[in-house]
């Protein structure tokens, strides 16, 4: 008499997972979707700072990692393969749009450079608990500030680990290009968050 | 040395900007325009020496009040008429604009680079409205001076009487 | 004050980019230069912060109902694997009646194909770069700045 084995998914391991959903076990990949959702929307969030948007390429993100699954051969974390499909997917979608914001002319001073072109050394004050949460959400809130080119490089090389040539071939520019958003992203979020501070000190 | 200071510009590499704008009394017919393209360079500092820059006049300087340089030192000035049906390739130092009239009321800004070899290549389209630079307003395409970090590039094209 | 230059080799040193022998030339250098130090100092300290306070967000979802959208979308691609190529299939017989030489087609992955796009091979037609756009109505000016 066969005997059904009734696997304990939440329990195993993301490679078990991975290699049963591989053989078509979809229980497996939706405990996978379950396991690192957040994640995968959080970094689709962080591209389009659109919550629509995020959701809509965060689920994409996943039909493509069902379709391509047999492909991951653990080279990486699954979650990092996944990643890097909904950034693939947000690059092509901010390609796309080749978004033009129309700002204020008062904006471009400051995007222009009308601040000091110094990198100030951005002070922390390393607290605890709400503290942890508040600064957080203030990066968060300044990396909404940059443009879409200066915010893709900055999460791709700061939170994916990207290295320059990786970036210049992922976004479809020059190293040269890649280091000189980089530097200028950087500093426009420490102005932004010693500006923040400053704010929250008054 | 000139070949030096210009390089120094950096954005001229890249592209050159370019403002379009047309003051109100404009040229012999309601159709036809006539523009000055101006490369301008945005610095805190002062000219460099041995070389004839003249500072941005008034208007143009009232334009661009809200960017935060001290001087505006222009680079190179070009006139040029264009009509209805107009097309015109205008080169400025390392770069090339071409304008050319559409048949919806606009006037189309292609902006190329040139290198040192004289090749050509495109980098930025765009359009404005013909009647808002008839009517006086300014197009201006600006960047960071790639080479000179605190500077910036404007081609400031305006119409003129 | 530094040119960009030099600005974006700190950067660069920072970021471990630099080829060894250049590291060292850095390396060498930086005692005798404190903006370079400074800089340095604000490049890694900024790295850390960021880094160590990554944003998150959950999905605005509940768990069911973000897998069977999920679910839905994997079955829905299922069969229009077939119409994509016949889509597909007709254009390559379009492309020697245009005597395009190079033909690049985007087909959406969507239910309902949302985009083609046939590019022809030769001369790069546009070249888009990023700008941000500033406008003033009182001023009468319109700025394109070019990232």
């Amino acid at each position: 008499m066969p005997v059904s084995v009734k696997h304990d998914y939440p329990s195993e391991a993301d490679e078990t997972l991975v290699k049963w959903a591989q053989q078509g076990d979809t229980e497996a990949f939706e405990q996978l979707v379950f396991r690192h959702r957040d994640k995968i929307y959080a970094r689709a969030l962080m591209m389009m700072r659109n919550e629509d948007q995020a959701l809509e390429y965060s689920q994409e993100a996943w039909v493509k990692a069902w379709q391509r699954l047999v492909q991951f051969q653990g080279e990486s974390s699954f979650a990092t393969w996944v990643t890097r499909i909904v950034i693939n997917l947000c690059l092509d979608q901010l390609r796309r749009q080749k978004r033009v914001r129309t700002e204020s002319i008062e904006a471009m001073d400051e995007e222009s450079g009308g601040v000091e072109r110094q990198l100030p050394a951005p002070e922390t004050n390393p607290t605890a608990g709400l503290e942890q949460d508040e600064l957080r959400r203030r990066i968060d809130e300044a990396l909404g500030k940059l443009t879409d080119a200066h915010r893709t490089v900055v999460v791709l090389h700061e939170f994916e680990g990207l290295e320059y040539k990786e970036i210049a071939k992922r976004v479809g520019i020059s190293i040269g290009t890649v280091m000189s958003r980089l530097f200028y992203a950087r500093r426009r979020l420490a102005f932004l968050l010693q500006s923040l501070k400053r704010e929250r000190s008054e | 040395m000139k070949r030096l200071w210009i390089n120094r510009l950096g954005f001229l590499r890249v592209g050159c900007v370019l403002v379009l704008g047309a003051l109100t009394p404009l040229a012999s017919s309601a159709s036809d325009l006539r523009l000055r393209l101006e490369l301008a360079w945005g610095t805190d500092g002062t000219a460099p020496e041995g070389k004839n820059l003249r500072e941005l006049d008034a208007k143009g300087r009232e334009k661009l009040r809200h960017f935060r340089w001290k001087n505006y030192w222009v680079v190179k000035s070009t006139q040029i008429e264009l009509d209805s049906k107009g097309a015109q390739k205008v080169p400025l130092d390392r770069c090339q604009v071409d304008l050319k009239t559409t048949s919806d009321g606009h006037l189309e800004v292609r902006l190329h680079s040139v290198n040192d070899a004289k090749e050509v290549k495109l980098v930025k389209t765009l359009q404005h409205s013909l009647e808002a630079l008839k009517r006086g307003e300014f197009l201006i395409i600006a960047g960071d001076d790639k080479e000179k970090w605190n500077d910036a590039w404007f081609v400031i094209i305006r119409g003129e009487p | 004050m530094k040119n960009t230059e030099q600005l974006l080799d700190l950067q660069a040193y920072v970021d471990g980019e630099l080829s060894e022998e250049r590291r060292r030339q850095v390396e060498a250098a930086l005692p005798a230069d404190l903006d370079a130090q400074e800089l340095v100092a604000g490049l890694r300290q900024l790295g850390t912060l960021i880094r160590a306070h990554e944003p998150e967000a959950k999905v605005p979802a509940s768990r069911e109902f973000y897998w069977n959208q999920i679910r839905r979308q994997i079955e829905a691609e299922q069969p229009k694997a077939p119409a994509a190529s016949v889509a597909l299939g007709w254009l390559r017989w379009l492309i020697p009646a245009l005597g395009v030489a190079a033909v690049a087609v985007v087909v959406s992955t969507r239910p309902v194909p949302r985009e083609i796009t046939l590019a022809g091979g030769g001369d790069v037609t546009d070249v888009d770069v990023s700008s941000t756009v500033f406008r003033s109505e009182s001023d009468g000016v319109t700025v394109h700045w070019i990232q």
